[in-house]
């Protein structure tokens, strides 16, 4: 295998007075090096580096050929604007079910408070799911549009945009594990409250509601895990 | 019943969504190269290739709208793939080149050459892009864009940075590359 050319060479010498000028014009670790631009210096002013000239040298034109002739599987950008729109419908419509899930939660309480006569328990384990829905709407919402209106912006803010959306996940994942400390005997006094109002065996109905508690608190304990990860890694690259 | 107003509102809306999509293919049938190639420049494997190529796409879909024409539709979709790509590196998990994803890219054929010159030439772009992936973020972005033949006015442009620190980054970058193609 034949091993590709160095891309510098050092060992030249440089005297050329507009390159001293222009190392001039740098700060001290900020020089230029104006041999790997390989810009023809007599036709340049002085005091002006030329910097719209694609970078040249015949070491770099093998590299950039290599490059830019690498094979690529052609992709079948019709499917790819279907799968797109796809994605986007998607996304608006699991933010549609969120915000209509939440609503019927209080619809349920309206209609079950005026029209039927569900008991107090059911209204009241509604009203709080209600409010806690509406948390979590609020929030899933504000984590998807500023997603949506991310990648248009300045590559410099990015990984600062994604180092705070992930710190602002790891805050919110702490609020849902927070929450469990209500939610827990809240659960545990609906289903004790239903299971007497139907003379029901108690104990069944605790398994399957803390097996339910317990699997949300592992989920939510992997994602907690996954963004710390994450955010060390984001922390060690910034 | 639909008014005259409703009825041209509704076909005016028709007719942006149609723009929409034909720009949209019009873009990525354009630029799926240059996408194709950043996007090898920041993850090995081809799975997630894949899938960054797909992100970039709806990002590209999303940002339409806002595109202004101050900017060339080149350096508007270079900017988006580079904070996909920025993004996931920062997020992933170094990801380590495997065998078997070696194997797959190996297998993909190139054109135009003999059999041993395609062989030549095809490892020389995987020790290439296996270099690349292993500069840190901000060489790669300015490396990746440099061998696209792109000028450092657009780079600059790109990566929302002055043209000198686009000097300053590329030389790092380079020499970092030399070594590690000279180590192999």
């Amino acid at each position: 295998m034949n091993e590709l050319p160095p891309l510098n060479d050092d060992s030249k010498a440089s005297d050329n007075s507009s390159e001293l000028k222009l190392e001039l014009l740098q700060p001290e670790r900020e020089k230029i090096d104006t041999d790997f631009l390989n810009i023809n210096k007599t036709q340049s002013q002085p005091n002006e580096p030329v910097i719209n000239e694609p970078v040249i040298d015949e070491q770099w034109l093998s590299l950039t050929q290599d490059w830019q002739s690498q094979p690529y599987e052609k992709t079948d950008i019709k499917a790819l604007l279907k799968q797109t729109k796809r994605r986007i419908l998607q996304a608006k419509a699991l933010l549609l079910f969120d915000t209509v899930s939440t609503l019927a939660i209080f619809v349920a309480i309206l209609y079950g408070y005026f029209f039927t006569g569900w008991g107090k328990t059911l209204l009241i384990f509604l009203g709080i799911s209600g409010l806690m829905s509406i948390g979590y709407v609020y929030l899933a919402a504000k984590i998807r549009f500023a997603s949506w209106k991310v990648f248009n912006e300045n590559p410099n803010n990015i990984i600062q945009i994604a180092l705070e959306g992930c710190q602002s996940s790891i805050k919110f994942i702490k609020l849902v594990k927070f929450t469990f400390i209500f939610s827990t005997p809240l659960v545990n006094w609906f289903v004790f409250e239903m299971a007497a109002q139907r003379d029901k065996s108690v104990w069944l109905s605790f398994l399957i509601a803390n097996s339910a508690l317990l699997l949300a608190y592992g989920v939510t304990h992997f994602y907690h895990k996954k963004r710390q990860a994450e955010l060390k890694q984001l922390t060690s690259s910034h | 019943m639909i008014n005259s107003a409703e009825m041209e509102v509704k076909i005016k809306n028709q007719d942006l969504n149609l723009d929409r999509q034909s720009t949209f293919t019009k873009w990525m049938t354009e630029h799926e190269k240059l996408l194709r190639h950043l996007i090898t420049g920041f993850e090995a494997k081809s799975a997630l290739q894949d899938e960054l190529f797909q992100d970039i796409a709806l990002n590209i879909w999303r940002a339409l709208p806002s595109f202004r024409k101050n900017s060339t539709v080149k350096t508007f979709v270079a900017r988006i793939a580079h904070n996909v790509l920025a993004t996931h590196v920062a997020k992933a998990m170094k990801s380590i080149k495997t065998e078997s994803d070696c194997q797959s890219q190996s297998e993909r054929k190139t054109l135009d050459a003999t059999p041993y010159q395609a062989l030549e030439q095809q490892q020389r772009q995987q020790r290439l892009s296996h270099a690349i992936r292993q500069l840190n973020l901000e060489q790669r972005q300015v490396l990746t864009l440099a061998l696209e033949s792109m000028s450092y006015q657009e780079i600059a442009d790109i990566l929302c940075i002055s043209t000198n620190l686009v000097g300053v980054r590329l030389q790092r970058a380079k020499t970092t590359l030399t070594q590690l193609l000279e180590v192999k």
